[in-house]
């Protein structure tokens, strides 16, 4: 199992709104790679602190470990690739989601097999197909990046400081311009809201 | 029989549609610009705040809450893929139980709940949407802009589902030929006909159908 170090982070989610943001870390940042990368997210309405994925038939979970003022830190970790044991999926993935796992009846999942027979059929999960063009940038000492991100077809654009140090990552949003009232939102809770797992029933908050 | 001259934001008989969703338009946008009559001032642009609410039961029943008021629409029929709608339904808030129980609930196709007033606010009935796991509100954000090609009133929308963007192209007419001849100029005749319910339970992921592109 690769291990990597906790990272603080600070992501915004938005269109117009972060178009500011982003305009300022291109013009102050060093610009990096450029990606392009798809992703299935797994959701769940009860898990509010495991950022599950899969990509190029890799799963992994991020969990948050610690809150900082403003700042998330997560804790990353690779669960493996497709095909997953019984024992894994047992232990590792359905607790992160929240949610029950079923019988499963194969000592050996292929991520078609995990797809179809355990996830798209549990009423409690739902699930994120993302695309999304990934530029990376670094400032302040930190890893940044700003992304156009398709959510299921739907798209919003996201922007993203992270650091080992959460000092840095606070000067660098010191210093790029964001604002008090942009709260820092991790990719679940954004995909939880245009998934509308998380809803405030407000009615104000409609309009 | 002469051929009923559409008249954009009017009502009319019972239209044929096609809509799609997407995020690249860009081409049939322009084509629907360049070949597009003069229309009315008032459907240059239109700006409107909505609460679709979806079912996982329903499909045919499309319902919507726009300043204060609800609409149902229904399916009537698809001809060539291009879909018919009736209105079933239109309601103010509050609204009574007897509408509730007797026309909204059913066309939600979800197990009605009890009543126990009269009248119901927008936020009573939105709490009664959240208590029932079939049911889901949806914000609806859009800015359409208003053609009309082949005499047929077109729309492209830039669209916001719960806050995330997607572009909306619609050609509409009580005359199919009419709208198949929009679909040809504009070069979407491959493009799969997707209505607001179906594209919204795509992207809040009820559905595993993407969208057009």
């Amino acid at each position: 199992m690769t291990h990597f170090i906790p990272r603080y982070e600070f992501r915004l989610f938005g269109l117009e709104e972060i178009d500011s943001v982003i305009t300022t870390l291109r013009a102050k940042g060093i610009a990096g790679k450029e990606r392009h990368i798809s992703e299935i997210y797994l959701m769940t309405a009860g898990n509010t602190i495991n950022n599950i994925k899969i990509r190029n038939k890799l799963l992994d979970i991020k969990t948050l470990v610690k809150h900082d003022d403003t700042l998330e830190q997560w804790n990353p970790q690779e669960v493996g690739q497709f095909p997953l044991s019984k024992e894994k999926i047992v232990s590792e993935i359905f607790p992160a989601l929240g949610v029950e796992a079923p019988l499963l009846d194969k000592d050996v999942y292929t991520l078609k097999e995990f797809m179809q027979e355990l996830i798209l059929v549990d009423p409690d999960i739902i699930v994120a197909l993302t695309e999304k063009d990934r530029y990376a940038y670094s400032f302040n000492d930190c890893i940044c990046e700003y992304a156009n991100v398709k959510i299921n077809g739907a798209l919003l654009r996201t922007v993203a400081f992270e650091s080992e140090n959460p000092d840095l990552v606070k000067a660098a949003i010191k210093a790029i311009g964001i604002k008090d009232n942009h709260k820092n939102t991790n990719y679940p809770k954004a995909i939880k809201r245009v998934l509308g797992l998380e809803i405030n029933y407000d009615i104000n908050n409609f309009f | 029989m002469a051929k009923e001259e559409l008249k954009i934001g009017e009502i009319s008989k019972p239209r044929f549609e096609f809509r799609s969703f997407g995020q690249d338009f860009e081409e049939a946008a322009y084509l629907m610009g360049r070949l597009s009559v003069p229309v009315p001032r008032k459907v240059w642009e239109r700006e409107s705040d909505e609460i679709y609410i979806v079912s996982k039961t329903n499909e045919i029943n499309n319902t919507k809450i726009r300043d204060g008021k609800m609409d149902i629409k229904t399916f009537v029929t698809s001809i060539d893929g291009l879909e018919q709608w009736n209105p079933l339904m239109k309601g103010e808030f509050p609204i009574s139980a007897k509408v509730l129980k007797e026309e909204v609930f059913p066309a939600f196709m979800v197990s009605t709940p009890k009543f126990e007033k009269e009248n119901y606010s927008l936020d009573e009935f939105m709490e009664m949407v959240n208590q029932n796991q079939e049911l889901q509100a949806v914000r609806v954000h859009k800015e359409r802009y208003g053609y009309m090609v082949n005499n047929t009133i077109c729309e492209l929308a830039d669209v916001l589902i719960n806050g995330a963007h997607v572009v909306s192209i619609n050609s509409e007419s009580t005359e199919i030929e009419d709208i198949k001849a929009t679909l040809r100029d504009l070069d979407l005749e491959d493009i799969e006909n997707i209505n607001y319910l179906q594209a919204i339970k795509r992207i809040i992921g009820w559905s595993d159908k993407t969208l057009a592109n």
